[in-house]
């Protein structure tokens, strides 16, 4: 997804020249707004979306640490990650702004490879980058348990009418539940792909799909956590089945869901993360 | 990139050549946008050293040039010109070590200097 950069620095040579190295960095940018000092960022934040801050600290009217002293203050800007862009070194004063919730720090001037590198640390902290970690856990999963293939969207797609969705929870250093929902036919596929020794009926189908959440999640929770010493309780997959094409519009107009295309058929899936 | 010597502004000692800094060959129409911005930053600079040294005000125009310097430098090393910011870099720790009586000259020395290569850039990007 294409995210929206504020960049908040007193001089308009020195946000030009951030803003190019960001489009040099080849990344999915959406917008790039643009404010002088604290004040006109907060200013900003109140009326855009807003995905990620670049501040400088010493800036007239208010510097970059009371920026964020303030964002924090408020519901809808304080898990906005700010990043802190300064001629200063890594100084005690850098130090503290991290402990109070900055995310990071980039040194003037930073070069493409080093904007790349912030992002990917951001990129896995974030519950919306853990997306595209779920989809590739789910990709690898489809190809292990069942030589599944993910591949390229297609338009004319036909949307699943009876569908399973398939819930797993897990709770640890991190808690949340993902969900993986898909067609009947599907389910079949993948059923007869595993070597399901029962007669394909609908116990088959939805015990396929669960077999498949769960090895997503199994292979899903190493990705996101820093240490593999980090422990998770897992749920035991549940499913529930739906026969009409509802379930499936609502499930995909949830901007979190993801639809893959896996050889033909159509296979969303969904992050939910606790706090 | 390894900068120039710019200890001279701190000791009075001699500085390199305004005419051998270094501009990076990428900085494209930036050139244009960092000259027009450091030369209003260095007139201000040249406003509030003559205002210190008229003893006005001193804690208000010490504020100013440190803030100008800082500014000067921040921008020179995110444009890649990192022989200004050098310079900025030592007469930001002149100003602080040197006497009252003696700064204004070191500012304005930094001013002169600084012009000039900012100049020597604007004559080299027409040639």
């Amino acid at each position: 997804m294409a995210l929206n950069v504020l960049i908040v620095d007193d001089s308009s040579l020195t946000r030009k020249r951030i803003k190019r190295i960001i489009e040099m960095a080849c990344l999915d940018i959406g917008q790039f707004l643009e404010a002088e000092n604290g004040l006109e960022a907060l200013k900003v934040l109140g009326e855009a979306n807003v995905d990620l801050v670049l501040a400088d600290l010493n800036m007239p009217e208010m510097g970059g640490a009371e920026m964020v002293r303030q964002m924090k203050t408020s519901e809808a800007t304080k898990s906005i990650p700010v990043v802190v862009v300064s001629t200063e070194s890594r100084t005690t004063r850098i130090k503290d702004l991290l402990a109070e919730g900055v995310k990071d720090y980039l040194h003037k001037p930073f070069t493409p490879e080093e904007f790349r590198e912030i992002m990917q640390t951001l990129w896995s902290k974030e519950t919306i980058e853990f997306g595209d970690v779920l989809t590739k856990a789910l990709s690898q999963a489809l190809e292990t348990m069942a030589f599944l293939t993910v591949v390229p969207m297609e338009d004319d797609l036909t949307i699943p009418e009876e569908t399973i969705l398939a819930e797993i929870s897990f709770t640890g250093a991190k808690t949340g539940t993902i969900q993986i929902l898909a067609g009947w036919n599907f389910c079949e596929i993948l059923a007869e792909n595993i070597g399901a020794l029962s007669e394909m009926d609908d116990k088959a189908r939805n015990d396929a799909l669960k077999e498949l959440a769960n090895v997503t999640c199994g292979l899903f929770l190493p990705m996101v956590v820093s240490s593999t010493a980090d422990a998770f309780d897992i749920t035991v997959p549940t499913t529930q089945s739906y026969d009409n094409s509802s379930r499936w519009h609502k499930f995909v107009a949830d901007q979190n869901s993801c639809v893959l295309n896996i050889e033909g058929y159509m296979v969303a899936t969904k992050l939910i993360f606790e706090d | 990139m390894k900068t120039k010597d710019f200890l001279g502004i701190r000791n009075n000692g001699p500085l390199p050549s305004p005419q051998e800094v270094e501009v990076p060959s990428d900085i494209g129409d930036l050139l244009n946008d960092y000259v027009e911005s450091t030369s209003s930053m260095l007139e201000e600079i040249e406003e509030a050293a003559l205002a210190y040294e008229s003893g006005d005000d001193r804690e208000e125009n010490a504020t100013t040039v440190r803030r100008i310097l800082h500014k000067i430098k921040g921008e020179s090393s995110m444009v890649g010109i990192d022989d200004m910011s050098e310079l900025c870099h030592q007469a930001e720790y002149a100003f602080e070590e040197l006497a009252e009586n003696r700064r204004p000259d070191m500012l304005l020395r930094f001013k002169d200097w600084a012009c000039a290569a900012i100049q020597d850039m604007t004559e080299q990007t027409f040639l």
